[in-house]
């Protein structure tokens, strides 16, 4: 059953460089041929507040899949997710932590704290185009998302 | 250092206790003569008749009083018998009066000494018997001291080694306690202490280790105060001293000697345990810089490619969507790919001066007259993306310094790019420029997880990272405080931190001020 992108699928990108910021939210925007509804923040303490909505982010609904970098400042990776899947609301929303690291310990960290999968950004940007076009993909016609907590 | 009383083993008694011999003779009457004289003298005194029941009856026994004429064996021969026991008692042969080929026959079998059944030789038997004794109790101790010496050069590690000294020292001597005492400092310190609480350890650290390294000879103090044996000195100075508390009146100088040789070992032992403590700690901050090279490269190399990757992709985009983008986008894309280029750019020129760095050449600087708190303020302004909403504190006063603009700038942006990566949550970075004499003084402090002074001390060395984190990289963090460094350096400053763990670092540097 093909998840009902009907008032937008929301997805919420994590990621502290500009300019893959930048350039995943939009690569997935058109992936989905705009039906996905790409928001992003900069860093682990922001994309806390976004869930929580907290703050500049209190009016944000709550996203239905999350890409997460690892490294960032203030709040890491490991943590908002540790924080997310300890969480009675929001540990149902998928996470997918997408980061340029491939080392062994953050690959066990991520799954071990619950993320729903694990992608090291690829180096170049025509395959990370055709990477997000398989998230987008797979999260709306071959997985079907929760709903996001209320 | 830890004084470590030992658990005390219940203390070997000091060896006044009766000497524990066996008479083996046929004869009832002199059997009986034997034995009553030598108890008489204190001794403890068992009997045999023949060499079966002589073998049968030597545990625990030290010395053996043995008639060379037998029924069945000869003296000879169970002299043999007895010798081939481990830790055989020694032997003393007992002959028929005149006969002396006997005797040194005895003697070249491995007896200890003789006895000659001659008119009064009962009389003279127990100081022959005590004499024999002493030596056999000083052979004993020479093989314990073989062992023991063994048992302290085998300790690798510093605890257990301490502790094979003192309590080898004490079965040894047969004392009460032993406490080893290491010279720091021109001061004596007790490292550890076995057997009884001795009471009076504190008096020894009023010792000076200049004059036990001058006394060739065990000191003896006077009264109850215990045996000093000083370590073999080092240039002057003694390595450290052993005290031995016995219950004994006094110590036979062979029971000097031993202690002197123990010593010795004592000494060679505690000079190669810190020769191989150094040899430990060399290895592992090799080890650590190997360690830092390798986090290093893996860091340089993902904050190279990170611009690139950005660079690639854009003009990748814009080569195949050039059509179907707004301007607007195209201006964006073409200024986000000038910015990670110059980015890079920072990144190969910093590259290049570590490398130079690392070859022990210098670079060009190129030194004006430049009002700082008007750069510092441009430092701050351009870390914006990196500070985003944490507060900074600048507290700037006109100055005019004598420096290089760009490198100025690459300091600042290092030291605020690590106060913010250092930390946590919201706490503030404050950024302070003062006068100081004829310096200008900078201080970047952050209110993160601070560094240890091991840290501290190594914090500004080429590849060394005090948090290795790839992880947490921040872009454009540069190559670090090695750079810093040297670009202060060259200009004529000089650079520092001040830390405490847990509360912060408050990085700086100073500048010449312009006349």
């Amino acid at each position: 059953m093909m998840t009902d992108i009907g008032p937008g699928v929301r997805v919420l990108v994590a990621e502290d460089n500009e300019d893959h910021r930048f350039f995943i939210t939009r690569a997935l925007r058109e992936a989905s041929g705009d039906r996905l509804v790409v928001e992003s923040v900069a860093d682990g303490a922001d994309a806390l507040d976004y869930v929580h909505r907290r703050g500049e982010f209190s009016s944000r609904a709550r996203p239905h899949l999350i890409l997460l970098d690892l490294k960032m400042p203030r709040v890491d990776g490991l943590q908002v997710l540790e924080e997310l899947k300890n969480d009675a609301d929001l540990r149902s929303i998928p996470v997918a932590v997408l980061t340029s690291s491939d080392r062994r310990e953050d690959v066990q960290a991520s799954y071990e704290r619950g993320s729903n999968t694990y992608i090291v950004k690829p180096s170049s940007y025509a395959r990370m185009r055709d990477w997000l076009q398989t998230v987008n993909d797979f999260w709306t016609e071959v997985a079907t998302l929760p709903e996001p907590p209320g | 250092m830890i004084l470590d009383v030992a658990a005390g083993t219940p203390s070997t008694t000091p060896r006044q206790g009766a000497i524990r011999l066996l008479v083996v003779e046929d004869s009832i009457d002199h059997q009986l003569l034997m034995r009553r004289t030598l108890e008489q003298a204190g001794m403890d005194v068992r009997v045999a008749s023949d060499a079966d029941e002589a073998m049968a009856s030597l545990d625990d026994i030290e010395l053996v009083l043995l008639d060379y004429r037998l029924p069945g064996d000869t003296g000879l021969e169970l002299l043999d018998r007895i010798r081939s026991r481990e830790h055989p008692p020694s032997v003393i042969m007992v002959t028929g009066a005149g006969s002396t080929d006997v005797a040194v026959e005895s003697m070249r079998a491995g007896a200890i000494d003789y006895v000659r059944k001659d008119r009064g030789y009962l009389d003279t038997l127990p100081e022959v018997v005590r004499r024999a004794w002493r030596h056999h109790d000083l052979t004993q101790r020479a093989q314990e001291l073989q062992r023991l010496a063994l048992l302290v050069s085998s300790a690798r590690e510093r605890d257990r080694l301490f502790h094979e000294i003192v309590a080898g020292a004490r079965r040894l001597l047969r004392a009460r306690s032993c406490a080893l005492l290491l010279e720091r400092n021109g001061e004596l310190l007790p490292v550890t202490v076995h057997g009884d609480d001795p009471g009076d350890l504190a008096t020894l650290r009023r010792l000076d280790p200049a004059r036990l390294a001058a006394a060739d000879v065990p000191v003896v103090d006077v009264g109850a105060g215990p045996l000093l044996v000083p370590l073999p000195r080092e240039g002057g100075v003694a390595l450290g001293v052993l005290a031995i508390w016995s219950d004994m009146d006094g110590h036979g100088p062979e029971e000097l000697q031993l202690a002197r040789t123990f010593a010795a070992f004592v000494g060679t032992a505690l000079r190669n345990l810190t020769q191989r403590e150094l040899e430990q700690e060399l290895v592992s901050e090799l080890q650590q810089t190997v360690d830092a090279r390798r986090d290093f490269i893996a860091s340089v190399s993902h904050e190279l490619r990170t611009p690139l990757t950005c660079i690639l992709g854009f003009v990748d985009t814009l080569d195949n969507a050039w059509d179907m983008m707004e301007r607007d986008t195209r201006i964006d894309l073409l200024r986000r790919i000038g910015r990670n280029a110059g980015d890079l750019k920072v990144l190969v020129d910093e590259l290049i001066d570590l490398a130079a760095l690392d070859r022990g050449r210098s670079f060009t600087v190129q030194l004006d007259e430049l009002r700082l708190d008007e750069v510092v303020q441009q430092s701050v302004d351009d870390a914006a993306e990196i500070l985003r909403d944490r507060a900074v504190d600048v507290e700037v006063v006109p100055l005019v310094a004598v420096a290089d603009q760009h490198l100025v700038r690459r300091v600042l942006h290092n030291l605020l790019t690590n106060a913010v990566k250092f930390s946590g949550g919201d706490a503030p970075v404050a950024i302070r420029l003062r006068r100081d004499d004829d310096v200008a003084v900078v201080e970047v402090q952050d209110h993160g997880i601070g560094l240890a002074p091991r840290e501290a001390a190594r914090v500004f060395d080429p590849f060394f990272r005090a948090v290795p984190s790839v992880t947490n990289a921040v872009r454009g963090s540069g190559i670090g405080l090695a750079l810093v460094k040297e670009y202060v350096r060259t200009m004529g400053g000089r650079v520092g931190v001040r830390s405490e763990q847990g509360e912060g670092s408050t990085f700086w540097f100073t500048l010449p001020l312009a006349d």
